[in-house]
């Protein structure tokens, strides 16, 4: 599910950084105690606008955490709206809903373990690729030997 | 790379639902729905329980306790939109005071429950109330979970043996149902009656005779009980019942429904009742 690898330039510490707060961006709702996934897609969405002029390292990774917020956005969307609709428009909870707000809370804790492994990783200067993000991620800003 | 991004976005899609498929198999959290029974696996099951009951006890056939208890069936099914045939009654010569309902639309009274009774509104008050729990579907989520599935599903298919088949019995004539399942019952059985123009106030007055008989837990303890009290249900019927006053009509003339006691109790009525045994509603 993650991968470290090595990147072709040794980024500074500078780079390390900011590459490490794009996965804490998507933390800062959850950090909040708000169960709105919008917040989280926004702010990476917002650290990744303003970094698309960093180096490769930062936006590299903000870009994966992008993409990641991206596809666990419609899931926590649904789980939410579901939520709602039987807390105040009289649906029932059954045993879809009961195992589809599992699901959604044990990936999205996947995620969440992925997202701190990946900040700590990132700090220190290791470029770590996800599974599904990390192919994505390098078809868009290629892990090549120029800096 | 994107084949291997496509590979893994599949990958991880199908873990998804597979996971959430995998999990709604496993959990069990609607009662409140048992849809794992069909109509029609209902009615048998209904089938084989009255079969239990028929071989064990005395049954009560006599044309004039059908015509009069259908009389009063019937208008509570009309008003309320319920089809009267999907309802049969079947009555039992027992002393005790006791009716509960079965799967398939099956409603069981007894003669001590029918002879306590010093109306015939009271009794349909008892008819609306079992008429709840049909409709609310109360009967196979009460047997589902006292008994478990696989039992029941064993004994719809034949599987299981007579043993099982009074154990059903056993669990439906001599449990009542939880708070909130008779809660349920009896707003519905409010409501039923005031559809059918017959004054709820009648299963009030049933419900708190009973309640000087059957309501023996010391006031501390009945915070734990898991059963309603009568005299509870009494007055949560007497405020449910409209405040608007309603034409009522009487169901029956008091002498009709003393013809009606006789018949189902077999035997000359004495002015009180003795040696009877009372179950909860």
């Amino acid at each position: 599910m993650l991968r470290i690898l090595a990147f072709p330039y040794q980024p500074n510490d500078f780079e390390r950084e900011r590459a490490s707060y794009s996965y804490l961006m998507s933390l800062v709702a959850a950090i909040a105690g708000l169960p709105m996934p919008l917040i989280n897609l926004i702010s990476t969405g917002v650290y990744y606008f303003s970094n698309k002029k960093s180096s490769r390292f930062v936006r590299w990774h903000c870009l994966q955490a992008l993409l990641s917020q991206l596809l666990l956005f419609p899931m926590n969307v649904v789980a939410i709206y579901w939520t709602l609709h039987i807390l105040f428009w009289d649906w029932q909870v059954t045993n879809s809903f009961a195992a589809f707000i599992i699901t959604v809370l044990f990936f999205n804790l996947v995620e969440f373990i992925m997202t701190i492994i990946a900040a700590i990783q990132t700090r220190k200067g290791r470029h770590v690729e996800w599974w599904i993000f990390g192919p994505i991620t390098n078809l868009f800003i290629p892990a090549t030997n120029a800096p | 790379m994107l084949r291997k991004a496509f590979i893994q976005l599949v990958v991880f899609l199908l873990l998804f639902f597979g996971t959430w498929y995998g999990l709604s198999r496993i959990i069990s959290v609607d009662h409140g729905k048992v849809e794992r029974f069909s109509q029609e696996q209902q009615k048998k099951l209904g089938n084989i329980i009255l079969k239990t009951i028929k071989a064990t006890e005395e049954t009560v056939d006599d044309t004039l306790v059908n015509s009069v208890l259908d009389s009063l069936l019937i208008p509570l099914c009309v008003a309320n939109g319920i089809d009267s045939s999907t309802v049969q009654l079947v009555v039992i010569r027992k002393d005790e005071v006791n009716a509960f309902a079965l799967p398939g639309g099956y409603i069981v009274l007894f003669s001590g429950l029918i002879n306590y009774t010093n109306r015939p509104e009271e009794l349909a008050g008892v008819l609306a109330h079992e008429l709840g729990h049909l409709e609310h579907g109360h009967v196979t989520q009460k047997l589902t979970r006292e008994l478990g599935l696989a039992i029941l599903l064993s004994t719809i298919g034949g599987q299981a043996g007579s043993e099982v088949s009074r154990q059903v019995l056993k669990v439906l004539s001599s449990s009542a149902f939880d708070r909130k399942l008779e809660w349920e019952a009896d707003a519905f059985a409010v409501k039923a009656m005031t559809q059918a123009n017959i004054d709820p106030i009648h299963l009030a007055n049933l419900f708190y005779r009973l309640s000087d008989k059957t309501d023996n837990l010391p006031d501390e303890l009945t915070v734990f009980r898991t059963h309603p009290l009568s005299l509870d249900r009494a007055s949560e019927v007497y405020q449910m019942r409209p405040s608007k006053p309603s034409v009522y009509t009487d169901q029956l003339l008091d002498t009709s429904w003393e013809k009606v006691k006789e018949r189902v109790v077999g035997q000359r009525l004495h002015s009180k009742a003795q040696g009877q045994s009372y179950v909860t509603l």
